[in-house]
């Protein structure tokens, strides 16, 4: 199976060099060494089987037929060593709790700004800054509840942030049933290496919404609000409602009376306390946000100033995954904790500085250039593969509005043994673990990593072609 | 229970049961067209229409098959997406509201709409039908049985249940009763014989899946009007109208034991009384041939319990009390 | 009171160059305490003119030259019947009494233009200064506003720039002068950082008591800027920071925008087969009570 497996060069994951495994990954080598080429496809076509009865299907944006795809899943598994895994949840509530810090900060007082710290108007101009949302206090002072971080390894193997995805990151259920599936094709593996579980993660969610029950009742009736079956994430929405025992709400079941808001179910309205909500800002109230929202309930906002309701994540995260506000976490860091920033950043050009303008338009073949706003890959210039038209027009863009991008250079995701179809060879990853923020911050052991299928791309979004692996933590000291 | 999910429960419910209907009434009359009657177009056409007029519209059919062959009649109730009545458009519109309720119905419950929506969609369009085929009809019967029984046996009985209940015996009623009027108004075929005539009073007991539970109750006695009168007002047998009507006001009941609304009983009300004149002893004395007003009276209160109930117990009229406020405004 | 005010620009080339369409934004924007009696606008070279409102209302003149020109000349003269005003005869909305408040749905969708905060290059000292000035910036809203109003008064030095363009926040910030356009700058971004919607206005300014006071603060011989921030309730309301005044009578706007360089009084260019050359310009004011007849 690994006979021709060549890293290329790469940091490969599971490899030293070519046929020498890492330590941690040495059992999974041999286990999967000693498994003959009938009992592989076997399991694979198992677990494939498993994905598409259930339906773990996504739609896609842009996609005119809106046929459903079955989530590409990869059978090898990524491991991380218990030790390594200690180091990265300290950078990650590391992370959130600065990031939860600036958005109480900027929502209310604004000392980062008042202090010069970011330029004001960074943040103020930010597409995602809710100024409708200022002096409205959160329940519990926690705004972002839900947090997906992606990371990515570079060339010498060090975790860096590549983005915060701190609105309605998407994954969780993948990486739940990615478990389930594996775990059903390799029970033996499982016990003999000891991996940490993540299946408790529902749960710790529920508690992290109980926790920002507005009236503290004890008891808070909690709901998850989804655009409809037709957005890509549905099967997740289901998926964790169902785990959490809450209901799946859409806009039309809801109605807001006397700032509060209710679902209408066949015994009547019944209130609503906590909503974890998967729609974008833009979409949850017309009275406030895009007029033309059919998705979300007039009132909304109204509920949540009055304090009736708790939304997770709160309204107006989405400055905190601003990706020219990604420059500023490390400041942030310091500012708000006074501490020096676990996890490393990508260096981050902002084409709003003059002198980070000229060298990114002097460079625009040797740079990766984002649009701050944009998510799932779209709104990306790709310097070194791009054409000449494609990168004038590019060009056109940044000038005319500086705000809106940032230019990172080429960072080379790590690499990971995964199956073609008819070999075992490297592809790039990246992980996304989820962070969830409640009485304490929770990082269930493990996460989404996700495998650019296609060689040499580094296009991992499920929405682009990539797939995803289950993601095993090994007990400490492994 | 969310009453959006109510209402596709009972949506999904009522199409996976109008879609087995029609299947039905397709697959009781293809034999008899195809014993009966020679390449004629147009007896084909006197035998389909009183089927066409009431699954879709004759003025839709000729728009969609301006130039109608002895396939068409099929294709039409079959697989035309133009068709709100064919089988294709009723398991499109419950695999959607399957969709909508996936949260609450079973897996396998889900799988079976999913396949046969992969079935139905993958019948071919109109012009490529490849002849007078019942298999698909056959399929849909088949995976609609499925799905009684995967109601029954992996789904909780509760009120999502009752939902699901009450969209299938209101829908059945009100086919049973269309097919019935279609059984007393089609024509016989060109030739009047009494076998063509007894052929088209099978057909009907058929397309009820009905002609062994008859043939148990009445033996040696097959006239019209025990046919009809079974299909009406058999306590026993579960396609009658009574029987469906019996059934819906069971679920009712359960329905406001759990959910309790403002204006509860109004479904109910009217269910009883719709029961009571079927049961009533008179209507057995009316012939046959003369039972087309009462079935046509009979259809229009059924729409209107459909109504009911959904107003009054899936949604319920104290979600959206009227909230009108005046406002001042002078207009230019 | 009547005035009579004369404006009167000359740009002078050394060779005949080519006159571009020229926007003229002169004509004061009436309003019941301010009625314009005459307005004459007179062109050197001839051009054909046509009067427009623009986006925000303003009436402009759109001049169009066909001859090429060594000089172009142009006089506005006109007469105003101004009424005096209490700056502080109105009520503001219950919901905008005490700042901060949040505007409501409808006034922000028709404000968001004017409360974007501007490029971070050249605002990033503001809300600083602002910290700095004000460490509780919150409070009565007049009261609030009218103390930020003077405290830009207090804190800046006048100086008359005459260079074209309007200077940075941030520059106005460090070096603690400029010119009036730079402090209504200042004080609209101010505003708008802070989240009020606030534009620029470009207009006359005649008070001959403050004029006698500060003959440096306010010169006949130019134009005058300040800003208008949107008070629910009391409407557009003018803030003239280099008096550290609220706006009256004497303040007479003629053109509002949300960016200084588009209420200009006069926009144009000009051009030459051959190259550039230069230009040199000579502006005059003069503003006179007039009998009232």
């Amino acid at each position: 199976m690994f006979h021709d497996y060549s890293t290329d060069g790469f940091y490969d994951e599971m490899f030293i060099d070519s046929g020498q495994p890492r330590p941690h990954y040495r059992r999974l080598f041999e286990f999967f060494r000693n498994l003959d080429r009938q009992a592989f496809e076997q399991k694979r076509s198992a677990i494939g089987q498993t994905f598409t009865r259930q339906g773990i299907t996504f739609n896609l944006y842009g996609d005119p037929d809106g046929t459903e795809r079955i989530f590409p899943f990869d059978l090898f598994p990524r491991i991380i060593p218990g030790g390594e895994w200690n180091s990265l949840t300290r950078g990650l509530e590391q992370r959130i709790t600065a990031l939860n810090c600036f958005l109480e900060d900027v929502y209310s007082r604004q000392r980062i700004l008042k202090e010069g710290v970011i330029p004001a108007p960074y943040v103020l101009g930010a597409r995602h800054f809710r100024r409708e949302c200022m002096d409205v206090p959160v329940a519990r002072d926690i705004r972002i509840h839900v947090c997906g971080t992606d990371l990515i390894r570079d060339a010498h193997g060090t975790y860096r942030v590549l983005e915060d995805n701190a609105r309605c990151p998407s994954g969780i259920s993948y990486m739940l049933e990615n478990r389930k599936a594996l775990e059903r094709a390799f029970p033996g593996l499982f016990r003999e290496m000891g991996v940490r579980p993540v299946s408790d993660c529902a749960t710790e969610l529920l508690r992290v919404l109980h926790h920002i029950d507005p009236r503290r009742s004890g008891n808070p009736t909690a709901a998850l609000l989804t655009p409809g079956v037709y957005n890509n994430a549905h099967f997740e929405h289901t998926f964790l409602a169902r785990q959490m025992g809450i209901e799946v709400v859409e806009g039309c079941d809801l109605v807001v009376r006397d700032d509060i808001l209710y679902m209408r179910t066949t015994r009547g309205l019944r209130r609503i306390d906590v909503l974890y909500r998967r729609i974008n800002d833009d979409f949850l109230d017309p009275e406030v946000f895009r007029r033309d929202s059919r998705l979300g309930v007039p009132g909304l906002v109204r509920a949540c100033r009055a304090g009736n309701l708790s939304l997770a994540n709160s309204i107006g995260t989405g400055v905190a995954d601003d990706k020219v506000l990604y420059a500023f976490v490390p400041a942030m860091i310091r500012f708000y904790l006074g501490e020096d920033p676990l996890l490393s950043n990508v260096q981050t050009y902002l084409a709003s500085r003059g002198a980070d303008r000229s060298h990114i338009l002097e460079n625009l073949r040797h740079l990766v250039v984002k649009s701050a706003n944009e998510a799932g890959g779209y709104g990306m210039l790709m310097g070194p593969v791009a054409t000449r038209r494609e990168i004038e027009e590019w060009r056109r863009r940044i000038k005319a509005d500086p705000r809106n991008f940032i230019a990172q250079p080429p960072v080379t995701f790590s690499r990971h043994p995964t199956w073609t179809g008819s070999a075992c060879e490297g592809r790039h990853i990246d992980f996304r673990p989820f962070i969830l923020n409640g009485a304490a911050i929770t990082i269930p052991a493990g996460g989404l990593t996700r495998v650019a299928l296609e060689r040499d791309s580094l296009v991992v979004n499920s929405s682009q072609g990539g797939g995803s692996k289950d993601t095993w933590v090994l007990p400490d000291g492994s | 229970m969310l009453s959006r999910i109510a209402d596709s429960l009972y949506w999904m419910s009522r199409y996976v049961e109008r879609a087995e209907n029609t299947a039905r009434l397709l697959v009781s009359r293809l034999p008899l067209k195809t014993g009966g009657g020679g390449p004629d177009t147009r007896g084909t056409l006197g035998f389909w229409e009183p089927v066409l007029e009431r699954y879709g519209g004759l003025s839709l059919y000729y728009s969609l098959y301006p130039e109608p062959d002895r396939t068409s009649p099929v294709a039409f109730l079959v697989s035309d997406a133009d068709n709100p009545d064919s089988i294709r458009s009723s398991i499109g519109r419950a695999h959607e509201n399957a969709l909508l309720a996936r949260s609450r119905i079973s897996n396998d419950l889900w799988k079976t709409i999913n396949d046969m929506w992969q079935t139905i969609s993958a019948v071919h369009t109109p012009g490529q039908t490849d002849g007078i085929s019942a298999n698909p009809a056959k399929m849909i019967i088949k995976a609609s049985l499925l799905f009684q029984a995967l109601t029954d046996s992996t789904l909780p009985h509760d009120e999502g249940y009752s939902f699901i209940q009450a969209g299938k015996l209101l829908e059945r009623a009100s086919q049973t009763s269309r097919l019935l009027e279609i059984g007393i108004t089609t024509p016989s075929p060109t030739s009047t014989t009494e076998a063509a005539d007894n052929s088209r009073w099978r057909a009907l007991l058929h397309s009820c899946n009905a002609f062994e539970a008859f043939h148990k109750s009445f033996p040696g006695d097959p006239s019209p009007a025990r046919i009809v009168e079974f299909l009406l007002s058999s306590a026993s047998f579960p396609r009658s109208i009574r029987f469906s009507l019996a059934g819906l006001e069971e679920h009712l009941e359960n329905l406001i034991r759990w959910t309790n609304p403002p204006a509860a009983g109004q479904a109910l009300e009217v269910t009883a009384t719709l029961l009571s004149e079927i049961r009533s002893p008179s209507l057995r004395e009316v012939p046959p041939s003369e039972t087309s007003p009462f079935l046509a009276s009979l259809n229009e209160k059924l729409a209107r319990l459909n109504n009911t109930i959904i107003q009054t117990s899936i949604f319920r009229e104290d979600h959206d009390p009227d909230e009108k406020s005046a406002q001042e405004q002078q207009q230019q | 009171m009547l005035l009579s005010i004369q404006h009167r620009t000359v740009y002078r080339y050394p060779q005949p160059v080519r006159l571009s369409r020229h926007r003229i934004r002169l004509h004061p924007r009436s309003s019941p305490a301010l009625r314009v009696h005459r307005f004459n606008l007179t062109l050197e070279p001839g051009a054909r003119v046509y009067w427009m409102r623009d986006l925000h209302g303003n009436p402009v003149a759109v001049a169009s030259f066909d001859e090429p020109a060594g000089a172009l000349s142009i006089i506005a003269s006109m007469e105003l019947d101004l009424v005096p005003v209490n700056p502080f005869d109105f009520l503001l909305e219950p919901h905008a009494a005490f700042f901060p408040f949040p505007y409501t749905d409808f006034e922000s969708r028709a404000l968001a233009p004017f409360m974007a905060a501007g490029n971070p290059e050249e605002c990033a000292r503001v809300l600083p200064w602002l910290a700095r000035e004000f460490p509780d910036f919150s409070g009565p809203t007049m009261q609030i506003l009218t103390r930020l109003n003077r405290r830009l008064k207090e804190r800046l030095r006048y100086v008359r720039r005459e260079e074209q363009g309007v200077q940075a926040p941030d520059v106005t910030v460090d070096k603690g002068s400029g010119s009036c356009r730079d402090y209504a700058r200042l004080m609209i971004e101010i505003c708008r950082q802070a989240g009020l919607a606030a534009r620029f206005v470009s207009g006359y300014f005649h008070d001959p008591a403050v004029a006698r006071q500060s003959p440096s603060a306010a010169s006949p011989e130019s134009m005058h800027a300040w800003c208008e921030i949107y008070l629910p309730g009391a409407g557009w309301k003018g803030f003239d920071p280099t008096h550290g005044l609220l706006a009256t009578e004497t303040c007479i706007p003629c053109a509002v925008s949300i960016d200084p360089w588009e209420a200009s009084p006069i926009q144009g260019s000009y051009s030459r087969r051959g190259g550039p050359v230069p230009s040199s310009m000579e502006v005059s004011l003069h503003l006179q009570p007039a009998d009232r007849s």
